[in-house]
This record gives C-alpha cells, sequence and structure tokens, in this order.
C-alpha cells in the first residue's frame, strides 16, 4: 500500500467522512428501492405524522414520507455539489494556469477574481440566480461561478512555484509547446492541492445549493430537494419539529463528510501541512 | 509604511471599479426588459417610451455607465422601484440593524472563539480538545438556516425564552437584548468555529517555538507565557479572519436576517431580489461589496503594522 493511502487511512476523522460519503451514494443510488413510499405522492390523512413505523422519518405537510424525500434528496445534492464544483474547478484552474504562466494576463485575470471576491457568496449566488432564473442547473452554475476565483488564486499559486522548478525549464528548453507544459507537466503536479480544495469546496456547494433552495430560488416543487424541506417544515415548527429536523441532519453528514474527508486527504497529500489545522 | 498603504489603496482602485461595473451590469442582463417592469405589464408604449427616456435606457452603455457612476459617487443609487424612495436612504435606513448585529456577532465570537482555541491548544489532544474541535468542525457543516430553526424551535417555542424574530430597539434596552441574542448568536456559530480552529492552530505553532522555550526557561510563569509570549502571537492571523468575516457577515446576513426578521440590509437585498426591484438590488450589492473591499483593506493595512514584515513583500 503506498505511503499516501497508509496515511490517509490512519486518519480517522477522514476514513470516517469517505465512509459517510459512500454510504450516502450508496443510498442515493439505490433510493428507488430503498425508499419505502413514493417521495411525491400525496397523503393528506397522514399529514405531520411523527416518526412509526410506517413512516420511519415522520411525514411532511402533504403526507409524504421524509425518509424517501431524504433518500430520493441525497441524489439532487450530491450531484448539486458535485458539478458545481466541476463548473467552479474547471473555470477557476483555467483562469489561475493562464493567469500564473502567461504575465500579461495575469494583473487582468486575477483582478477580475478580486472583484468576483468582493462579493460575500451567498449574495453573489443569490443574485446568479435572480438574474438567471430559480432552476437546478442555474443553482448548479449560480454556486459554481462563486468557487472560480479561490480555484484560480489556487492554481495560479501552483504555476508560479512549479514553473521555477528545474523539470519544467528543462521542458520548456527541450522545445515543449506552451499547452504541453502547463497540461502536462504543471497541471498533474497541482493536482493534489485541487483535490484537497475539491473536497471542501463541494461540502460548501452542497451548503449553498441548500440555501437558495431555503429561500425559494433553488429546484422547484415538488422535488425533493433537502434545503426546500427545511424551509416547508418551517411553518410546522410547534406542531411537527421533525419536518425540519431531519433533512437539516442530512445536510451536515453530507457536509460533514466532505469536511472530513478533505482534511483526511490533505494529511495524506501533504504531510508538511501537519494536523495541527485539521484536528 | 506610508508606501505600503498608498500601494494598497492603489490596488483598491481597479476592483471597486469592477465591483461598480458588475454592479451596474444587473440591470442589463436580468431577463426581460426592465422598463416594461417598471412601467407595468400592461402600460401603453408612449409611457414605456417616457421611461426609458427618465431612465437614459436609450443611450449607449458607457454614456450609462459613466451617468451610474457619477451619480453613486455623490450618493445617489437611484429609486426603488417599490417605494419610489430613493435607494441611499433605504439602505441607510437599515444599515445600523445590519451593523449591530454584525457587531454583538463578531463580539460574541470573538469572547467565545478565542478561549476556546487557546484551551483546546494548552490542552491539546485532551477531551477539552476533541470536544471543541469536534463542536467547530460540526458547525462548519451545518447550514446556517437550519441552525438557526433549531434555535427558534427549542430557545423560542420550547422554552420561551427568547422572541422567535424582529427587532425591537437597540440591544443595550431589555427588550433589544432578547431579540438580538438568536440571530446574533445564530450568525457567530460559523465564526466560533473558524476562530477557534485558527487560534488553535496558531497557538501550537507558537508554543513550539523557541522563544517560547526561552521564557519558560527563565521561570515565566504558564500564564504568562501563554497570556504575554504565546498568544499575542498566535493572535496576528486572527486579526485578519476576524476583519475578514466581519466585512463578509455585514453583507451576507442575508439568511440570518431573512429568518429572524432582522430589517437589516440583507433581508432588505433579499426582498428586492424576490421582488425585482433591481435598483435596490444594485444599491445593495455595491454598498455590500465596497464594505468588503473597505474593510479588507483595512485588515491588510492593520496586518501590515501588526506584522512589519508583510510590509516589504
Amino acid at each position: 500500500m503506498s505511503e499516501t493511502a497508509q496515511r490517509f487511512l490512519r486518519h480517522r476523522l477522514a476514513v470516517g467522512g469517505l465512509a459517510l460519503i459512500l454510504l450516502l451514494i450508496v443510498l442515493a443510488l439505490a433510493a428507488r428501492q430503498l425508499a419505502p413510499h413514493d417521495p411525491i405522492r400525496q397523503d393528506l390523512p397522514h399529514a405531520l405524522a411523527g416518526p412509526s413505523l410506517e413512516f420511519p422519518l415522520g411525514t411532511d405537510e402533504f403526507g409524504r414520507c421524509i425518509l424517501s424525500r431524504i433518500l430520493y434528496g441525497a441524489r439532487l445534492s450530491l450531484l448539486v455539489g458535485v458539478i458545481a464544483t466541476t463548473i467552479g474547478a474547471g473555470a477557476g484552474i483555467l483562469c489561475g494556469l493562464v493567469a500564473g504562466y502567461v504575465p500579461r494576463f495575469d494583473a487582468p485575470v486575477m483582478r477580475s477574481m478580486d472583484v468576483l471576491l468582493a462579493f460575500p457568496s451567498i449574495l453573489l449566488a443569490i443574485a446568479v440566480v435572480a438574474a438567471l432564473g430559480p432552476s437546478l442547473v442555474n443553482v448548479m452554475i449560480a454556486v459554481g461561478v462563486r468557487s472560480i476565483p479561490s480555484f484560480a488564486r489556487l492554481a495560479r499559486s501552483m504555476v508560479l512555484s512549479l514553473k521555477e522548478l528545474e523539470f519544467v525549464q528543462g521542458a520548456t528548453a527541450l522545445g515543449a509547446s506552451h499547452a504541453r507544459v502547463l497540461f502536462r507537466h504543471i497541471l498533474p503536479n497541482s493536482v493534489s492541492p485541487l483535490l484537497v480544495f475539491s473536497s471542501m469546496q463541494i461540502a460548501t456547494a452542497i451548503l449553498l445549493a441548500a440555501i437558495l433552495s431555503f429561500l425559494g430560488l433553488g429546484v422547484q416543487p415538488p422535488t425533493p430537494e433537502w434545503g426546500k424541506m427545511v424551509s416547508d417544515g418551517r411553518a410546522y415548527l410547534m406542531e411537527a419539529p421533525h419536518v425540519s429536523l431531519f433533512p437539516g441532519l442530512a445536510i451536515f453528514v453530507a457536509v460533514m463528510g466532505f469536511n472530513c474527508l478533505g482534511d483526511g486527504l490533505r494529511d495524506a497529500l501533504d504531510p508538511r501541512a501537519g494536523r495541527v489545522a485539521v484536528e | 509604511m506610508t508606501g505600503y498603504i498608498l500601494r494598497r489603496l492603489f490596488q483598491t482602485v481597479p476592483v471597486l471599479f469592477g465591483v461598480s461595473l458588475l454592479a451596474f451590469a444587473i440591470m442589463h442582463v436580468v431577463p426581460g426588459d426592465p422598463v416594461r417592469l417598471i412601467a407595468g405589464p400592461d402600460a401603453p408604449e408612449s409611457v414605456v417610451q417616457r421611461v426609458r427616456a427618465e431612465l437614459g435606457l436609450e443611450r449607449p452603455l458607457y454614456v450609462q455607465y459613466w451617468s451610474f457612476l457619477s451619480r453613486a459617487l455623490h450618493g445617489d443609487l437611484g429609486r426603488s422601484l417599490r417605494s419610489r424612495a430613493p435607494v441611499t436612504a433605504e439602505i441607510l435606513s437599515r444599515f445600523p440593524a445590519t451593523l449591530e448585529l454584525t457587531t454583538v456577532s463578531m463580539v460574541m465570537a470573538v469572547l467565545v472563539g478565542i478561549p476556546l482555541g487557546l484551551v483546546a491548544a494548552v490542552r491539546r489532544s485532551s477531551w477539552i480538545d476533541y470536544a471543541a474541535m469536534g463542536a467547530s468542525l460540526s458547525s462548519l457543516s451545518m447550514p446556517i438556516f437550519w441552525i438557526a430553526i433549531v434555535a427558534i424551535w427549542l430557545f423560542s417555542l420550547q422554552l420561551g425564552w427568547l422572541p422567535v424574530s424582529g427587532r425591537a430597539g437597540p440591544f443595550w434596552e431589555w427588550d433589544g437584548l432578547r431579540h438580538i441574542v438568536l440571530p446574533a448568536a445564530t450568525l457567530a456559530t460559523t465564526s466560533i468555529a473558524i476562530i477557534s480552529r485558527l487560534t488553535r492552530s496558531g497557538m501550537l505553532d507558537v508554543l513550539g517555538r523557541e522563544y517560547v522555550t526561552t521564557a519558560r526557561a527563565k521561570g515565566v510563569p504558564p500564564a504568562g507565557v501563554v497570556g504575554k509570549h504565546a498568544l499575542t502571537n498566535a493572535l496576528i492571523p486572527v486579526v485578519t479572519v476576524v476583519g475578514l468575516q466581519y466585512g463578509f457577515l455585514l453583507g451576507g446576513a442575508v439568511v440570518t436576517e431573512t429568518i429572524f426578521a432582522w430589517p437589516g440590509v440583507g433581508r432588505l437585498a433579499m426582498t428586492a431580489i424576490l421582488q425585482r426591484d433591481y435598483p435596490v438590488v444594485q444599491g445593495c450589492v455595491l454598498l455590500v461589496a465596497v464594505v468588503f473591499v473597505l474593510v479588507n483593506l483595512a485588515v491588510d493595512l492593520l496586518y501590515g503594522w501588526l506584522d512589519p514584515r508583510i510590509r516589504y513583500e
């Protein structure tokens, strides 16, 4: 087993995080088989019922099974987290690579990133969704746009440190094209920090997407989405707190899983970072 | 130091320019014709044309931008489409509430976060350390709206200790204080987690340094080593984060203000977005970003003052 894998497996929190994520993925994929009820079908006589054998996590105001909705909602949250992060990583890494590698693009690209960073992430995401209209795709775009500057900064700093190293200068001296130097030599050597950062960004993306749905700017009803489920339960806090409580717990578990995984990956891939900041 | 201040001020100018450009763009990227929205869906063409001319929307974009910028620099951000009141007045009337909420929440975060991180570092690998860091990692993973809802359910609906929402005067009055506790504590949870983690890692780093060992060897009592030699140095990065969090919360309290019906800028922005009141959205976005940039600048300058190495980079 490689040293990296051993370091990762020694990090109990990271293994726990990975286990949580794998469990969530399995639950999301097998939602159809595992869900005891149809997540959209209304059953008004059972509205706001507490946890029972028939409805293990109770029902919402339309009598829909909360457990089934959480299981189906897992698909959406994981999908939004991964796709939004991919959008942010794709655009951000490209900007960062160009800014770091081509000096004359550095100032304009990074100042544009500074402008995006000047907007608090929630407000930026809300403004983007408000401009594009509430939908799942627009939530992914809004959440992805928010992470572009952070990915760009990280990628740029990697390029700046790597391009001075001998193996990169050697490749340039041997006549390798700029694209080859960037994508065959610099990018592969930047994978570790980008991977660590991505796993933490997935956690943030899931949180932010839940916030947008909570505010009514995300996925529209009756599609089960965790943030929206918490929001819908607000009106029944007094008589049925479980309607908000369980979907919120689901968000917490998913985000916690990715945060722990990110911490563990950081320790495993970059032992110099030490454990101080992550324990 | 003067050169450093001038350099940082100079770097802020293009960012503020970009921010103003983005805020200006809001009115032009929204789907549909904003003039139709202002004039009403059934307005006759003549009214639509008149409103367009009044807003100057028939002019070239760069002329419109210049006009927007010069008006904004004079404090004129246009009028709300809903209330017809000046946007600047709408924002200024709500800013004290946001400032109050943010300040109280940051004070809470500092008062809880720094001691928590300190104890966790001094008692490293003890149950206190694990509990403190477990709690901070957990609160970083919780959606803020959920924390707010659980807090309302527990402290307002079940125990009846605190009001559910709203603002009732300044926090130094009893009723005002009762109203601000829940939203401020909710808002503080993330900051507490970040500050305590950073204090802990800073302290662990500093406690291993030679000058701390020297202080111990010279017989400085443990409280003196931790409080004077270690904490003052470990807190430098914490100051940065506190400043950044403060700037972030001044504009980022959208969710907390919405849930607790706190009459601040965040709630104003959210309501304006939902009502498509674009001049207000534009004004809020501009204000929030400018405040954020200026707080960042202040933090950088403070950091340069606290740690002279930064100035010479």
